[in-house]
């Protein structure tokens, strides 16, 4: 249950609707390192377009949540930012460096196809 | 006494200072005309003055003595001070500097001081109180322009500052998602915070991958400003762009990396057109991975 | 036309209900949506230093009029331990990495006004405005 995570080849994709509930966030976190493995997926991307804020919580918990799909072999993006949300969190001086980012789900899903396979080093 | 420049309010005067004005009107009212043709010539060897400060035709004169008699006799200061108001307005507005006005105060008191002396050495008194009036006349109108040329020289500053600001930042999409920022002049947070959000905006509606952000025309580039190119640089990142910073003079790089900023994470590259080239470069990826991806569809 | 709504803040969930509380007022007033995104981060941001820092407290979102101008107010109230250096607290920094929360310089950038009180022991007070 909770969020639903969808399945385009090699790649999983989360589309978040409204801003997960931070028990949704920990939930979608558990959900993804088990798909991942289940599925051999090489790629996660995980979709803002809908959300209309991304605070400081919000983005350290998708910063997180890429890392941990890193370390169990997948590359994630994170696509869809709007401009007025990555606005706001220029002024905030939020961040998602070390995250990959494109503009939408076509564009991630060409970036991350590109990528080789994440090794499992640092 | 309090002047009042900007209102041209009457001064608040002492019956003494009052009557030292009097006195000191008196010697000069009769004079008045030749005094200010005698100014008129200093004033013509004078750099700046020599345009804007000049005796004036005999009509002129005759107001401008008139107005002066009205607020000293008359006790009315409006037209006098409202005149003054003008004329402070009108050395702004033309790019007067400070010290040339006000230079004129000294020209016209040292002047006025000898024909005190002349008229009035005979008797010590009234000299003294003429020459006090000379101070309260000269302080006055120097308030009274000092003010008003203030006032105008901070809505020009201001009104300047929108222009600059609406020049400020134009987005210049070079090829399908390239864009071109070339920035000229001063970069305060308004003004980052403004470029930033443009921008974002234009990433969006042009799907544009890379950008660069050309500060050749930026002359002070200290810490701040850097932080400012580094918030953008990022708020870009947050929509899959990526962000070049290029013009960055060799000279602001060293003062840069000097006050302990890491460069790198500005992604300077050197002129305009390296920056192009790069941006082209990311381009190419891009749509080489957007053709592939198409192909491994298909 | 809602003129003021207070939202408890208990748990996460309610930082959502704040949010949404605020963004709606704010479409009322007419604020563009580059304001509404600020708007919604700052409320959420005080929120979830309220769930944070004091445990619980409460979100007021109101109309502020002055000088012919409209705003939106947004207060934060919570009887929690108090900030002991407001000063240190609002002073600005290029690092913004605190573990928790982006701390209130951060928030005083997305707003016009900005106004902190707040004692040791006796817990915190946020006024933060932005005008149309």
């Amino acid at each position: 249950m909770g969020i639903p995570i969808l399945k385009q080849g090699t790649t999983l994709i989360v589309s978040l609707q409204a801003e997960p509930t931070d028990a949704e966030f920990v939930e979608l976190q558990q959900d993804l390192t088990v798909r991942v493995t289940q599925t051999h997926a090489r790629g996660v991307i995980i979709d803002v377009t809908a959300l209309d804020v991304l605070d400081s919580f919000a983005t350290r918990t998708l910063r997180e949540i890429a890392q941990t799909v890193t370390l169990c072999g997948a590359r994630a993006a994170i696509v869809g930012v709007q401009p007025e949300v990555a606005f706001a969190m220029a002024q905030l001086g939020l961040s998602l460096e070390g995250t990959l980012t494109a503009l939408d789900l076509e564009d991630g899903l060409a970036l991350l196809h590109a990528m080789p396979s994440a090794a499992l080093v640092t | 006494m309090s002047v009042n420049g900007r209102g041209a309010m009457a001064p608040t005067l002492t019956n003494a200072e009052l009557d030292s004005l009097r006195e000191f009107w008196d010697v000069y009212e009769p004079q008045f005309a030749r005094v200010g043709s005698e100014l008129a010539e200093d004033v013509a060897a004078h750099p700046e003055l020599s345009h804007f400060v000049g005796a004036g035709d005999n009509g002129e004169v005759a107001e401008n003595r008139d107005r002066i008699a009205q607020a000293i006799r008359g006790r009315d200061w409006g037209p006098y001070l409202t005149d003054m108001t003008a004329t402070g307005a009108r050395y702004a507005e033309a790019g007067l500097s400070f010290s040339s006005w006000f230079a004129t105060g000294r020209a016209l008191r040292s002047k006025l001081v000898p024909l005190l002396v002349e008229a009035l050495h005979s008797d010590p008194e009234r000299l003294a109180q003429a020459v006090r009036g000379v101070s309260i006349f000269i302080d006055l109108v120097l308030v009274a322009v000092g003010d008003s040329y203030i006032e105008a020289k901070e809505r020009i500053i201001t009104e300047q500052q929108d222009v600059l600001r609406g020049l400020s930042t134009p987005v210049l999409e070079l090829r399908s998602g390239l864009l071109l920022v070339p920035l000229i002049g001063f970069i305060d947070s308004e003004r980052a915070l403004l470029l930033t959000g443009n921008l974002l905006e234009a990433i969006a509606a042009r799907r544009a991958k890379a950008i660069v952000l050309d500060i050749t025309g930026v002359p002070a580039v200290d810490s701040a400003v850097a932080n400012h190119l580094m918030q953008t640089v990022q708020a870009t990142q947050l929509m899959g762009a990526h962000t070049l910073i290029s013009g960055l003079s060799p000279e602001n790089a060293q003062t840069l990396v000097r006050l302990g900023l890491d460069l790198a994470r500005l992604n300077t590259v050197g002129t305009l057109a390296d920056g192009v080239v790069a941006a082209t470069g990311i381009l190419r990826a891009a749509e080489a991975r957007a053709a592939e991806y198409e192909t491994a569809l298909g | 036309m809602s003129i003021s709504s207070c939202i408890a803040i208990r748990a996460d969930v309610d930082i959502i209900s704040a949010r949404q509380r605020g963004r709606d007022l704010g479409v009322e007033l007419g604020f563009p949506k580059t304001d509404l995104a600020l708007i919604a981060t700052a409320i959420s941001e005080l929120a979830r230093n309220i769930l944070t820092y004091a445990g619980q407290g409460e979100i007021e979102v109101a109309v502020e009029e002055a000088c012919g101008r409209r705003g939106l107010l947004i207060v934060a109230r919570d009887q929690g331990p108090g900030i002991a250096d407001v000063n240190l607290a609002l002073q600005d920094g290029y690092s913004t990495s605190r573990s928790l929360g982006i701390g209130l310089p951060g928030v005083r950038r997305l707003m016009d006004e900005f106004e902190v009180t707040s004692e040791l022991g006796s817990g915190t007070l946020i006024r933060a405005l932005k005008w149309h």
